[in-house]
């Protein structure tokens, strides 16, 4: 067998995979080489405390006066709500709808608020949509201020997009601490984590929105004679009005997904309270009933915005008017008037729980099958590696001389044959099977930084390769190196079968349409539902543990892959799939040889989200109990111990980032392109 | 707030307390102040918190509900934000508590008077799996060990213990003892009742760890194991019944001295909260079962806040 | 010819260089820069001399077309003109003011009242309609709303829209939304308007329609007009005097049938051979003051030669044109001639 020449990079990938292989044997030798040595660790988290604490209590008036301020217009907000009875509300919803989007969604706007009020849920419904009504326009004025600010001085960017990356990954729970003490226990901190979170959607809209008005109207706007300020308010802000509606639209969605899990503060009785409480009861009707007012008020508000952003300004205001009036008419003809359903719709909510546990206690063999095959056939191995679970009580059989011998000798001959004509995939094999042998927590602490390294050089140039290696240094030197791995291993088996999962899905919505309409909705709920709602079933079916975390970040990880893929493939151009089915493919090869490689910029746009939405679900995965970043960022939160919430936090913000970097398509990478 | 308004408050009161002679009461303090009390997560807690906003009421105050995380709402407490916490579990507090009581911002009043249990719970069924059920030695019997592995913990047991973050003492206890078992954290309150459903609904094996009084226990039929002896008396190593306690905001007792007072002498009965949860459980509303418990108890009640004012 | 009509602009020795530093190059006070040296410096150096030494006066009432093709850098020329772009280094004079120094707040005065602009990609306000896109810089200068709407609907009506006033951008085809920039240039009543390739971005028959309608509106409002262009049809059809541009040089001035008789240079030939010069030499070009016109009614100095074509093929050999001149058919037929060496027939 002849090997081909193989080029500079290619020479050191082989290099780094013997020495990884070296490594991971060493590793059986001196464990100093699995964990990150703990001599190293220093104590970050105190350091980190020494600088917050001064600085938040130097800021805490600053952050006092800002309590103030919010919380004056959000009980006005909330108590104008609570006054109003709810057929007014739904009156004036209703015909905003109209005003938007036309009968259909008015109609759809009275059903579900009323089904809201069926479910008994309409006082709590209402104090979210309060805590909305706040953080979303703060969120778009903030971010507006910042985006228009980034046009101005494009030198700001750069660094602005970094903060925009960090802002939108860190998890909240993680800066909980700092902002608690600053901001006080009320719904200030939860509206400015909240606000911190949905602000980046604007900024970005913002600056796509200036970037893209045409130079002609800057320069018709000048030649009119327009002033600096004209010329921004009068010529550029109304010509990006579409897309900063877009920033609109995206804000309010991001705020209240926020909004919900930033409930665990409490204090304003609101439906992500409520969402909580009943996860914390374990009641699946409950929550469910909960959820499902999120998903609504979610698609009303989705729906309205956008349509707003579609319509612009060449509709009559008339309608809005009159419903605005006659809502006020009912208003103060029904004020003081208890019109709340009672309780009926709360006890037949919680009859769904009762369903749900005789379905557990029908099919509990079957979904224990389900999960222990998963378990041993890819949580284990991706976990332990061959050579951790390899006993006679797991596999039957114990880990001989012989039998590591035959893995080493196996691997290498399939390493060398597949990459007889392609090096790099002979390569990537040879990884792969030394993976499968440690484990992902048990690679060799060394390889894995330079695996990164290296990685991160070639995809992103000095300043990823710094990220990288600096987000890992972060992780090790302050003890946090078994739970990232532990957390990059749940998302990586997690994103593994999502994509694989999504990917399937989305082919089949791209080519039925009638599989695309009814896989639509239940995407929409997947993404908007609470994602604690899943943990209920989950648990029941799965138990405690890794596997109930995987289930439930991969429901919610599943979604990218089906929108991005359908997406990529409905949009390959007619005239090409034209020319191939002129050539002959058949639907497997169109698919496979045609389809598929020209989507290929929003299938990897879709990989890049299914990670980025695992790594978001960690947080969340640790109330199913995992030992991963997410738990250490709980375990912060209940000592109080801010500097290590933030750094915890801070890692997974770390992961992410290199992540998104490493995916970006090779057009958007910054420094080399291939 | 005004002296006039105090003046006018004060005097409200004195006529709604029939005007005794104020020898040795308390001060009733910023009667026009609202009291904010905290209702934690759990059915338990928000039934005493409803209870003693009642009672304060009673006694002639402005009380005001806020629902709270536990973690989150010991910051509120030190601010004074939330003014009284009335059921705090002495065994999840993190570190949040020692350092807010350290630092003098908020006061302990002492137990709430709860009936408290902690240890470790198995499914009533379980008995016919491992008749040497509830003592401890059942969980050295392979026999039942096995029923209890999965291939997280093979071939270990499998024990379903606290939150990581609510500390890892089982596993302490295990490790004590030798105990064929694997501690897994839970993740969350949640999860374990979610997975004590589950194991009576479908008759799978579950040890766990637990406390009582809660609403679950109610609704599940569980057994408590004997515990073996402990290796020391130290929280660490030995579990004993953990503490509720009342818990105030340090500018309580000087801004309403008689609700101090009140607060101080309150109690309730396991048996009460119990009784209150299960009519919860069967669709009364919170507030009808806490005004139940007022009607049904002024002889309780009534020295508490006599006492406090006179 | 009545007396030297009044120069409305000046410019002399513009320069606008993108780069990275083109300050650097033009910090030469006192001594003379050597236009063809320096711009090869520019180049070698990594900067691009997209105007260079450019000179010329646009008088007042004329139609000054600047042609040339793309990256000839007519286009920012004009940007400079009207100080879209700031030069490098020159002066520009317009209304006894250097216009190269104005800034801000005077800068603004002159382009509310004395400059309009139309754009080759239009640069309508999408979200205002055709009225209020005319009335876009009454407003910006304050006028109040009556009044401007006033105006505006005057200037529709003038571009012979006056009907789609309510109407959005999106909603009018091309050439109409064209008209709807010329009426917001126009509405200001400036002294001084620039044309951007107006017509380029429409279909060529409308593209024919609205150069008479410009042509039209400028018999009525004679302003003075600065017009830009690629089409050297375009160029001959509506010009008075053509500056012909090549890598930012301005290579010829002159009216177009001196550019097209005697090219200063091979490029300028070669890009004037497409030409059908029998449609774009006028009678006035050709034509001498004579003493005894020829019998008959004069002709106009406008039409083309070719009109005499008729006439020609009878014998006839003297042509009378307005103003008591005369064509002699010997300068047309040598004009006629060269059509037929450079088998020019192009529209």
């Amino acid at each position: 067998m002849t090997l081909p020449r193989l080029t500079r990079a290619e020479m050191l990938w082989v290099l780094l995979l013997a020495a990884s292989v070296l490594l991971a044997a060493l590793a059986h030798v001196f464990p100093v080489l699995r964990g990150f040595p703990a001599g190293l660790t220093l104590p970050l988290a105190d350091w980190a405390n020494a600088v917050l604490t001064p600085l938040v209590e130097a800021l805490r008036p600053l952050g006092r006066l800002v309590s103030a301020a919010v919380e004056g217009p959000l009980e006005a907000i909330r108590a104008a709500l609570a006054w109003l009875p709810w057929p007014a509300t739904v009156l004036l919803v209703a015909a905003l709808a109209l005003q938007a989007g036309g009968r259909g969604l008015a109609v759809f706007a009275a059903a579900a608020l009323g089904l809201v009020v069926a479910m008994g849920y309409w006082p709590k419904a209402m104090n979210t949509l309060a805590l909305v009504l706040i953080s979303v326009p703060l969120a778009v004025g903030i971010g507006f201020a910042l985006g228009a600010l980034a046009h101005r001085f494009p030198k700001l960017q750069p660094a602005l997009v970094v903060l925009l990356d960090v802002m939108q990954t860190w998890p909240a729970f993680g800066y909980l601490i700092p902002l608690l003490l600053l901001f006080g226990f009320g719904p200030t901190a939860g509206l400015a984590a909240s606000v911190v979170f949905s602000i980046p959607p604007m900024v970005r809209n913002t600056l796509v929105g200036l970037r893209g008005v045409p130079p002609a109207i800057v320069e018709s706007a000048l030649m009119a004679g327009a002033t600096p300020a004209q010329l921004f308010w009068q010529a550029r802000v109304p010509s990006a009005l579409p897309q900063l509606l877009v920033g609109v639209n995206q804000t309010t969605m991001a705020s209240l997904s926020m909004v919900i899990i930033i409930a665990i503060i409490g204090g304003f009785d609101d439906i992500g309270w409520e969402v909580l409480s009943a996860m914390r009861a374990a009641e699946l009707g409950r929550s469910l009933g909960a959820g499902l007012v999120i998903v609504l008020i979610a698609v009303l508000l989705d729906r309205i915005t956008r349509g707003f952003a579609a319509r612009g300004r060449r509709t009559g205001r008339r309608v809005l008017w009159i419903g605005a009036a006659a809502a006020l008419v009912l208003a103060v003809a029904l004020a003081g008037q208890d019109l709340l359903p009672g309780d009926a719709g709360q006890r037949s909510l919680r009859r769904l729980d009762g369903w749900l546990l005789d379905f557990v206690a029908w099919s509990a063999p079957f979904f224990g099958l389900l999960r222990n095959a998963i378990t041993y056939g890819v949580m284990l191995p991706m976990r332990l590696g061959f050579s951790g679970s390899a006993s006679p009580m797991v596999w039957g059989f114990a880990l001989t001389p012989a039998i590591i011998a035959a893995y080493a000798l196996a691997s290498l001959a399939l390493a060398l044959w597949l990459g007889r004509r392609r090096p790099m995939r002979g390569i990537a094999f040879g990884f792969a099977a030394l993976l499968v042998w440690t484990g992902l927590p048990g690679f060799p602490w060394p390889g894995v930084f330079a695996l990164a390294g290296v990685a991160c050089w070639r995809a992103g140039g000095p300043g990823l390769c710094a990220l990288a290696l600096a987000g890992l240094a972060l992780a090790g030197v302050s003890g946090l190196w078994a739970p990232m791995m532990q957390s990059i291993y749940l998302c990586a088996v997690a994103v593994l079968i999502s994509f694989a999962l999504g990917g399937a899905l989305g082919v089949l919505a791209a080519e039925s349409d009638r599989f695309s309409a009814l896989l639509r909705p239940v995407s929409d709920a997947l993404q908007t539902m609470p994602q604690f709602v899943f943990l209920i079933p989950a648990l029941m079916l799965f138990k405690v543990g890794e596997f109930t975390a995987l289930i439930a970040i991969v429901l919610y990880a599943v979604v990218p892959p089906i929108r991005y893929v359908e997406h990529g493939l409905r949009s390959v151009r007619a005239d090409l799939v034209e020319a191939a089915v002129q050539m002959g493919a058949t639907p497997r090869q169109m698919l496979w040889q045609v389809k598929l490689p020209l989507a290929r910029p929003s299938v990897r746009l879709g990989l890049n989200q299914t990670i980025m939405a695992a790594l978001s679900m960690l947080v969340i995965a640790a109330l199913v109990g995992t030992r991963e970043l997410g738990q250490q960022v709980y375990v912060a939160l209940s000592k109080a111990d801010a500097g290590a919430g933030m750094i915890a936090g801070g890692i997974i913000a770390c992961i992410a980032l290199v992540a998104d970097r490493l995916l970006r398509t090779p057009g958007e990478a910054p420094g080399r392109t291939d | 707030m005004t002296r006039k308004s105090i003046n006018a408050a004060v005097s409200a009161f004195a006529l709604a307390a029939m005007g005794f002679g104020p020898a040795h009461a308390a001060d009733p303090g910023a009667t026009g102040d609202t009291i904010r009390i905290a209702m934690l997560e759990w059915t338990g807690a928000q039934i005493t918190s409803q209870v003693v906003g009642r009672v304060l009421e009673k006694a002639g105050y402005k009380v005001e509900y806020v629902t709270a995380g536990n973690y989150p709402h010991f910051q509120g407490l030190a601010d004074g934000e939330i003014a009284v916490s009335p059921e705090i579990w002495l065994n999840n507090v993190g570190d949040i508590y020692p350092k807010a009581l350290e630092a003098g911002q908020i006061e302990d009043l002492g137990t709430l008077g709860l009936q408290t249990n902690e240890g470790w719970i198995y499914p009533k069924f379980m008995e016919e799996l491992c008749p040497a059920l509830p003592s401890w030695e059942a969980l050295n019997d392979p026999d039942c060990v096995a029923q209890l592995a999965t291939p997280d913990t093979l071939p270990n047991g499998r024990f379903l213990d606290y939150p990581s973050d609510w500390g890892s003492r089982a596993a302490t206890i295990i490790a004590d003892n030798n105990l064929p078992l694997t501690a897994v954290p839970s993740g969350s309150e949640g999860a374990m009742l979610a997975e004590l459903r589950a194991a009576e609904a479908a008759k799978t094996p579950l040890v766990m760890m637990f406390w009582a009084p809660h609403f679950i226990l109610a609704e599940v039929e569980v057994g408590w194991i004997e515990m073996p002896p402990c290796v020391d008396q130290s929280n660490e190593h030995c579990i004993m019944p953990p503490d509720v306690n009342k818990v105030v905001w340090s500018g309580f007792a000087e801004k309403w001295p008689a609700a101090h007072e009140v607060l101080k002498s309150f109690r309730l009965s396991t048996e009460d909260q119990q009784q209150m949860m299960l009519a919860i459980e069967q669709g009364q509303s919170l507030e009808a079962v806490a005004d139940g418990w007022i009607a049904a108890n002024e002889a309780a009640w009534r020295p508490w806040v006599d006492a406090a004012l006179q | 010819m009545a007396q030297a009509p009044e120069i409305m602009l000046s410019c002399r020795n513009l320069w606008k260089v993108f780069g990275p530093r083109p300050g650097y190059y033009f910090d030469t006070a006192g001594y003379r820069i050597d236009p063809d040296a320096l711009a090869a410096r520019l180049r070698r150096e990594g900067h691009i001399p997209a105007v260079a030494d450019a000179s010329f006066d646009v008088k007042k009432g004329e139609i000054f077309v600047i042609m040339g093709l793309s990256g000839s850098g007519k286009s920012t020329l004009v940007r400079c003109l009207s100080r879209l772009l700031d030069i490098e280094h020159g002066a520009m004079e317009f209304d006894g003011r250097d216009l190269g120094r104005v800034g801000g707040r005077e800068l603004t005065e002159i382009r509310r009242r004395k400059m309009g602009m139309v754009f080759q990609s239009f640069g309508l306000m999408p979200h205002l309609t055709a009225l209020e896109n005319v009335a876009f810089p009454l407003k910006l200068r304050g006028m109040d709303r009556a009044a401007r709407e006033a105006r505006a609907q005057e200037m529709l009506d003038l571009v012979e829209l006056g009907g789609r006033a309510d109407a959005l951008p999106t909603e009018l085809s091309g050439g109409q939304q064209q008209r709807v920039g010329i009426a917001r240039s126009l509405a200001p009543d400036p002294e001084l308007w620039f044309l951007d390739e107006p017509f380029s971005a429409l279909d060529p028959l409308i593209r024919r329609q609205m150069q008479d309608e410009f042509l039209r509106l400028q018999r009525q409002l004679k302003k003075t007009i600065v017009f830009i262009t690629h089409d050297i049809m375009e160029a001959c059809r509506l010009a008075d005097r053509i500056a012909l541009m090549r890598g930012g040089r301005i290579i010829q001035i002159g009216t177009p049938a001196e550019i097209l008789l005697s090219p200063a240079d091979d490029y300028v030939a070669a890009f004037t051979a497409e030409v059908a010069l029998g449609r774009a030499i006028r009678l006035g070009d050709l034509a001498q003051p004579d003493a005894a016109p020829p019998e008959g009614a004069p002709l106009s100095a406008r039409a083309p030669i070719e009109v005499l074509l008729p006439a020609l093929a009878a014998g006839q050999r003297r042509f009378a044109v307005e103003g008591g001149r005369v064509v002699e058919a010997a300068a047309v037929l040598e004009v006629l001639h060269r059509d037929a060496r450079h088998g020019g027939t192009a529209t």
